[in-house]
């Protein structure tokens, strides 16, 4: 357990990955008995080591915290296009909000790589959903900002607000944000007047996984999650986000 | 060019003879508008029910390597108030859209066609064979008489083609002959297979339903089979459908009776597929020298 109700767990995989994922790319979790489940890779090995970060929402996320060392679980993967790190990106900025932060360690490793400076931006409701980053980074980013909405711990605020009264978005070569969807809309919303595109990390419902159910849609475009995304352009999906009130 | 692949099926007039599969997504404005964008010359919907339904919960599908696909989907769909949207989007980009239509009973059926007709659909698919839904599809389809009462409601009801997909069972040819003569005005032959997989390292079946139905290249030879036997038996108008992957397995099916065909699975790994498929059939046209892809239906029959 990495805080209240969230949880960091490592899965050995019978046979590796074909590739090595790209960030934002995800798999499926199946908890057998129980269900099936999207889930962001946190970090890859190349030895077959997989980490994934997770929140308990429901049936199947809570029997996922609660199985033993040693227990079997279904992994396909990796699913989804990913994010393609731009050559001409010399500093990102991540927003995080909540459990977004599940995909971030692979994320930042990769434009580590890729020689950039990563600067994270995370949110939380509250101090107790908050734990040490430490744990699920392999690359550390350059700068770390935090926020709770009720000031508990670090800047009191969402995070987009945090990040606009710490940081200038026009220093950054790109934005990326992964959280809810209100957060991801704020965020959208926001950057639209000062004509910026970010790009956002998005959650739908993901049931096949592989563009065949449909189930996935982005309301309002030809895209589907699981195969075109789960990053997109805000032009992309302000459609979508802005329909799911 | 256009006309030598040009066909006619079930009162459909089609640019080519390369439909999608229902199922592979058709439930939303926005799916028709993606697999229109596939290329297809006609549309078909996920099976629609009277009412919606959520589908099973993951694990859905099961990819078996070289194989196919195993999918336990569950009829998941909008219900029969989405069609009218469908319909709209699909003679915006004009192209000629079935609904898919499915039912437990045959008022259940024809409550979802009456629907696709009043909303300008050009044909009903009825779904008699999904091999995985309680109460619905192959349960019906499997029985010549229940398959009968089903197709004579909708059929003596709408005005648009009624079209029946079949799936695999040992009346087949009993049941396609029963289908027609209450009025079905072609065929789409077959649907999946009802079929399952087990995970060795937990002794559980995967799917969350247990059973699915197994689709892709492992039942094309068997889809091959039944549209050339009800071909040679019956002589309807068929759309033959299973593991159709390139040209060459979409040409088997023509060249055994089937007047267009519809591709499912091969969509998870080429969404070209289509222009494949037409680039080969139009070789095939040169190669035994007739004038069109229309000469070519049933021509193992002939040879
Ligand atoms: C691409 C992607 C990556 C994800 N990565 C992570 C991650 O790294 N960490 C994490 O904690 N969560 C992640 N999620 C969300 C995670 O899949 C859900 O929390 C999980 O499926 C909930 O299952 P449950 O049985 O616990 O809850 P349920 O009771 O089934 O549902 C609780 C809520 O979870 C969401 N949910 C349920 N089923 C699905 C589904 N099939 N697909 C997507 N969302 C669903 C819905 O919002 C629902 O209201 C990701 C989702 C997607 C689409
Ligand atoms: C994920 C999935 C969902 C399907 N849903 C339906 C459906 O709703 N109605 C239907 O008649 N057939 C459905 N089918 C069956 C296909 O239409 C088709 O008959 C079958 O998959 C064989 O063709 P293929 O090998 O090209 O996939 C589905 C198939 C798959 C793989
Ligand atoms: S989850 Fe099935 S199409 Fe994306």
């Amino acid at each position: 357990m990495l805080a209240n109700g969230i949880y960091l767990a490592k899965l050995r995989l019978v046979e590796p990955f074909e590739s090595y994922p790209s960030p934002a790319q995800f798999v499926m979790v199946w908890v057998p008995g129980v269900k099936e489940m999207p889930m962001s890779i946190s970090h890859y090995s190349c030895d077959g080591e997989l980490t994934i970060v997770f929140r308990v929402r429901g049936v199947g996320t809570q029997k996922l915290a609660s199985i033993g060392i040693g227990s079997v679980l279904g992994i396909r993967g990796p699913l989804g296009k990913g994010i393609a790190i731009r050559p001409e990106w010399k500093r990102v900025a991540i927003l995080a909000g909540g459990i977004g932060i599940a995909p971030t360690p692979l994320l930042v490793s990769a434009l580590t790589v890729h020689g950039c400076e990563t600067h994270l931006f995370w949110g939380a409701k509250t101090r107790s959903e908050l734990f040490d980053l430490d744990k699920i980074f392999v690359d550390k980013p350059d700068r770390i900002e935090i926020s709770t909405d009720d000031g508990s711990y670090g800047f009191r605020g969402t995070v987009l607000e945090l990040f606009k009264s710490v940081a200038n978005v026009h220093s950054y070569d790109a934005v990326i944000a992964i959280g809810p969807n209100p957060m991801l809309r704020a965020v959208c919303e926001d950057m639209e007047l000062k004509r910026i595109d970010p790009m956002v990390v998005m959650e739908t419902i993901v049931k096949c996984g592989r563009g065949i159910c449909g189930s996935c849609y982005i309301r309002g475009s030809t895209k589907l999650l699981c195969i075109d995304g789960p990053a997109f352009r805000c032009s992309e999906v302000m459609h979508h986000l802005r329909s799911l009130d | 060019m256009v006309s030598k692949l040009s066909v006619r099926v079930a009162g459909l007039h089609l640019e080519h003879p390369v439909m999608n599969a229902s199922g592979i997504l058709g439930a939303t404005p926005e799916h028709i508008e993606r697999l229109a964008s596939y290329g297809f010359s006609a549309i078909v919907t996920k099976t629609i029910t009277p009412q919606p339904r959520e589908g099973n919960p993951p694990p859905i599908i099961v990819e078996i390597p070289n194989i196919g696909l195993l999918n336990a989907v569950g009829l998941a769909n909008p219900g029969k108030n989405i069609v009218p949207k469908l319909v709209e989007v699909s003679k915006r980009l004009g192209k000629p859209i079935v609904i898919s239509v499915g039912g437990s009973t045959p008022s259940e059926f024809l409550e979802v066609a009456s629907i696709a007709e009043e909303a300008g659909a050009d044909a009903i698919e009825l779904n008699l064979s999904c091999p995985h839904a309680k109460g619905y599809g192959i349960e019906i389809g499997s029985d010549p008489y229940q398959s009968y009462e089903v197709v004579k409601t909708v059929a003596n009801s709408v005005k648009i083609p009624t079209i029946a997909k079949l799936g695999l069972c040992d009346r087949i040819v009993e049941v396609a002959s029963k289908v027609l003569e209450a009025g079905a005005k072609g065929l789409t032959l077959i649907n999946t297979v009802r079929a399952m997989v087990i995970d060795v390292m937990t002794a559980r079946p995967v799917l969350s339903n247990v059973f699915g139905g197994l689709s892709g290249p492992a039942i094309h030879p068997i889809a091959v089979r039944v549209v050339y036997e009800v071909y040679r038996e019956l002589r309807p108008e068929i759309i033959g459908c299973g593991g159709v992957v390139d040209w060459v397995t979409a040409a088997e099916l023509i060249l055994a009776g089937a007047r267009a065909v519809q591709v499912g699975t091969a969509l998870m790994w080429k969404e070209n597929i289509v222009y494949d498929v037409l680039i080969g059939l139009r070789r095939l046209i040169e190669h035994f020298g007739v004038r069109s892809i229309e000469d070519l239906v049933g021509y193992s029959h002939r040879v």
